[in-house]
């Protein structure tokens, strides 16, 4: 039944709607041939049904793949398309590919089943339909339908050969059982009674039915009637049926075995598909919770490889290429991981085609491994491998749930990858800020007092002549504070680089406590001279064990400190106690406002300020986190604290002192001056 | 003298910059007064009307910019100048200031001279001719 329409140039391609019969090859042959004829491409489709699902078995799945990749080795395309109906799918292709379909060939097979006469052939109708649009061709497929074979037959039940044999030697337990408790039990009261014995062929059938499935549950029925009526029942020895009684008996016997055996196995049936859909459930689970636990592809693949292989009882391996080097390979798999040649080409056909490969596949290439690829919407990210162990079974089920778990893991990944590169660009963007934020402050902090010295220092240039000696020396003054306050923000971010690099060395050794705070006056002298300072150092004669620079350079920044938050004329007091549990413990109280409560727990930040508009006396926010670091270097502690009756205290701690005899102490002194 | 019986308020939180502004501003014959907040600032201006005002911009209460208009309405023209004088050099540091009505921008560390020769320039332009036109023409 052909129909010829016009073949416009844009109509270029063949369209082979495959069957599952043994000469389906004809269709893709024809195929081949009228798409030479016409110099146009040829697909072959395949549709998937859900009434397939139901009717058809894993075998013949696997034939139509195999014949798809046949199709694509005689040089044409190939298509798995699923739809409603096998009159859905062609509607659908026809639809789909309107503007480019030349021919359309379908198969018509001979059905030599006893009703197939009689059965409606619905997509011809369809077929006659797009025949108005399209030339079609029917392709007519003569001779049987595919035929199994008893052990094709029975593997397409989830029959396995030794199921029987099980089934069998099931039976032959009861009757072992039932003439051992026949010769057992000798008093004629406890005899054992027919019924008996039948009870233990049904628990025979009801194991068989319930752990292997229908077919071994009816055969041990049939078997374990014959048993029963051959062995147990008069005349013994001998198969036969005397009474209607007897009769009526078997009858009995063989329907309640036989109903038993199909509620077992149906019930083990809804059993294991539970399982299955709980499987892939704890499954989709599992990755979304890896998903939103992992920090990167590379732990969420380790996780998943893992978790996959105890789940699925398998192994699993995966192979992505890393985002920024497609060129190395990420690997999650066993330890023992050692691929063949023949893996190898399965790999790489699944990798660069983004087909399935290896095991149960249409391309097998005889490898132990199944390989999918990963793919995501944004493409192809990777290959999840698994191979069957001893008592997995790869059937169509288990293929589709492979599919699924790559497709998921693909989303799974791509999403992780993309929250990293959000995250990176927010901290990116952060840092970024923070360094400006930061530059923008030292630059302020350092430019001040320059602008302190500079100013003044052209006052006196300019207009020197014009001031009186005091005023001349005022601004002379006030340009050496400025310069000192530059040269102490310098080395306070000097040693803050130092420290943080690790450069800095510590060189410890025993000083006077009391020349150290004198030490650290005469350099603050200017700006401590607007502070009343008191100092008290006990025992005066006390030494403590460290670094002098570095210690004289931590209180300077705490009366620094002080002098910034305090006004004029306040008091400052300094006090050094040896204690014996703490060590040598240095306080520094002032009289300001404190530090603000909310800011107390972090006054050791780097570039931390302590109130707000910090720019009186502008400082880099260094000194307070070097003191930190130089005291917790000579393992000592600091804190900071708010005096109970205003202005804040500052406390640190060196371990070890040891008090000098006084002469000693003053020998010391006159010996370093 | 160039600043004879002229009035000058500086606002800055630099105690050192405060003190060398003083020492040559009236040195030069000003009268100087100096603040060391705005708040502080704002108020010695509205009660003594300076004739004119340099103002830092990172004050320890609150932005030299905010105070800024406020100090522009000082007088009844409404163009009292003030000369910005900050460590802030950002183009759009400069804009802002100079939409607010900031008369000139001198960016930290500077020269005296610099800002003296402002100084005389702003003095000299006062009032703006083409502002006073305005407001007179309003007035009649």
């Amino acid at each position: 039944m052909t129909n010829t329409t016009p073949i416009t140039p844009s109509h270029n391609l063949v369209l082979v709607v495959v069957e599952d019969h043994p000469k389906a090859v004809l269709l893709l042959r024809t195929a081949k041939n009228r798409a030479h004829e016409r110099g146009c491409k040829w697909r072959a489709v395949f549709l998937e049904t859900p009434l397939q699902h139901k009717q058809v078995d894993d075998d013949s799945h696997e034939r139509m793949l195999r014949l798809l990749t046949t199709a694509e080795q005689m040089g044409g395309e190939s298509e798995l398309l699923e739809a409603a109906s096998v009159e859905d799918g062609l509607k659908l292709l026809c639809s789909r590919e309107a503007y480019r379909l030349s021919l359309v060939i379908v198969g018509n097979a001979e059905r030599n089943e006893l009703f197939s006469r009689f059965r409606m052939k619905p997509w011809l109708n369809t077929v006659r339909t797009i025949s108005q649009h399209t030339q079609v061709e029917i392709v007519p497929l003569s001779g049987p339908l595919y035929s199994q074979s008893f052990m094709e037959w029975l593997r397409s039940h989830s029959v396995r050969p030794r199921y029987l044999a099980y089934a069998l030697t099931s039976v032959a337990a009861a009757a072992l059982c039932a003439s051992i408790l026949e010769r057992t039990l000798p008093p004629a009261l406890f005899r054992i009674n027919d019924y008996n014995i039948a009870s233990l062929f049904m628990i025979s059938c009801a194991f068989v039915a319930g752990r292997y499935g229908l077919l071994p549950g009816l055969l041990a029925s049939v078997t374990g009637f014959l048993t029963l009526n051959y062995y147990f029942t008069l005349p013994y020895h001998a198969l036969k049926i005397f009474t209607v009684t007897d009769m009526l008996n078997m009858a009995i016997f063989l329907s309640a075995t036989i109903l038993i055996s199909l509620f077992t196995s149906q019930t083990r049936d809804y059993a294991e598909k539970a399982t299955k859909r709980e499987l892939g459930t704890q499954l989709l689970f599992t990755l979304y919770r890896i998903a939103a636990t992992s920090q990167s592809r590379k732990q969420a693949i380790d996780k998943l490889q893992r978790r996959l292989e105890r789940m699925l009882d398998v192994d699993v391996a995966f192979f992505m290429p890393p985002v920024l080097n497609p060129d190395r390979i990420e690997i999650a798999a066993p330890q023992d991981l050692k691929l063949q040649e023949t893996d190898l080409k399965a790999l790489n056909m699944c990798w660069h085609e983004t087909k399935t490969t290896g095991i149960a596949s249409p391309y097998d290439f005889g490898t132990s491994w199944r390989f999918e690829p990963m793919v995501s919407a944004g493409g192809e990210i990777g290959v999840i491998a698994v191979r069957p162990r001893k008592k997995t079974r790869m059937d169509a089920w288990f293929g589709r749930m492979l599919t699924a778990i790559a497709d998921q893991t693909a989303n799974v990944l791509e999403h992780i990858e993309l929250e990293r590169s959000m995250e990176n660009t927010r901290v990116r963007e952060e840092r970024e800020k923070l360094r400006s934020m930061l530059l923008s402050s030292v630059s302020h902090d350092l430019k001040t007092p320059l602008a302190g010295i500079i100013g003044a220092l052209s006052v006196h240039q300019s207009l020197g002549k014009r001031l009186s000696e005091e005023k001349r020396n005022d601004l002379l003054d006030s340009s050496l504070e400025e310069a000192q306050r530059l040269d102490s923000f310098i080395t306070n971010i000097l040693d803050m680089t130092k420290l943080e690099s690790g450069n800095i060395k510590f060189k410890q050794e025993w000083h006077s406590v009391q020349s150290l705070v004198d030490g650290v006056r005469k350099r603050l002298g200017h700006r401590l001279k607007q502070r009343k300072l008191t100092v008290s150092v006990l025992p005066p004669e006390a030494e403590a064990f460290m670094d002098v620079a570095m210690t004289e350079q931590v209180l300077q920044n705490i009366l620094d400190n002080a002098c910034k938050y305090t006004p004029e004329n306040s008091s400052i007091d300094i006090t050094c106690m040896a204690t014996p549990e703490s060590g040598m413990v240095f306080t520094v109280r002032d009289y300001g406002k404190g530090i603000p409560a909310e800011k107390i727990n972090h006054a050791f930040d780097k570039y931390a300020r302590l109130h707000k508009q910090d720019s009186q006396i502008a400082g880099t926010g260094l000194g307070l986190a070097i003191s930190k670091a130089v005291i917790e270097a000579q393992k000592g502690w600091i804190i900071a604290e708010n005096h109970p009756e205003g202005g804040a205290v500052f406390t640190f701690c060196l371990p070890e002192w040891h008090s000098v005899p006084m002469q000693l102490a003053e020998e010391k002194k006159h010996a370093i001056y | 003298m160039p600043f004879i019986n002229k009035h000058i308020i500086a606002i800055d939180d630099t105690h050192s910059i405060l003190n060398f502004l003083r020492i040559s501003l009236e040195a030069l014959g000003a009268r100087f007064q100096g603040a060391a907040t705005a708040s502080g600032g704002l108020a010695l201006c509205e009660s003594d009307r300076p004739d004119l005002v340099v103002l830092d911009l990172g004050l320890p209460d609150k932005e030299g910019l905010d105070i800024l208009p406020r100090l522009k309405r000082l007088d009844k023209e409404g163009n009292v100048p003030v000369i910005v004088l900050t460590v802030r050099n950002s183009p759009e540091d400069r804009e802002l200031a100079a939409s607010l009505g900031a008369s000139a921008y001198i960016t930290k560390p500077f020269v005296m001279n610099e800002l003296v020769e402002e100084i005389q320039r702003q003095l000299k332009l006062k009032p703006a001719p083409h502002l006073h036109l305005i407001e007179t023409d309003i007035a009649s």
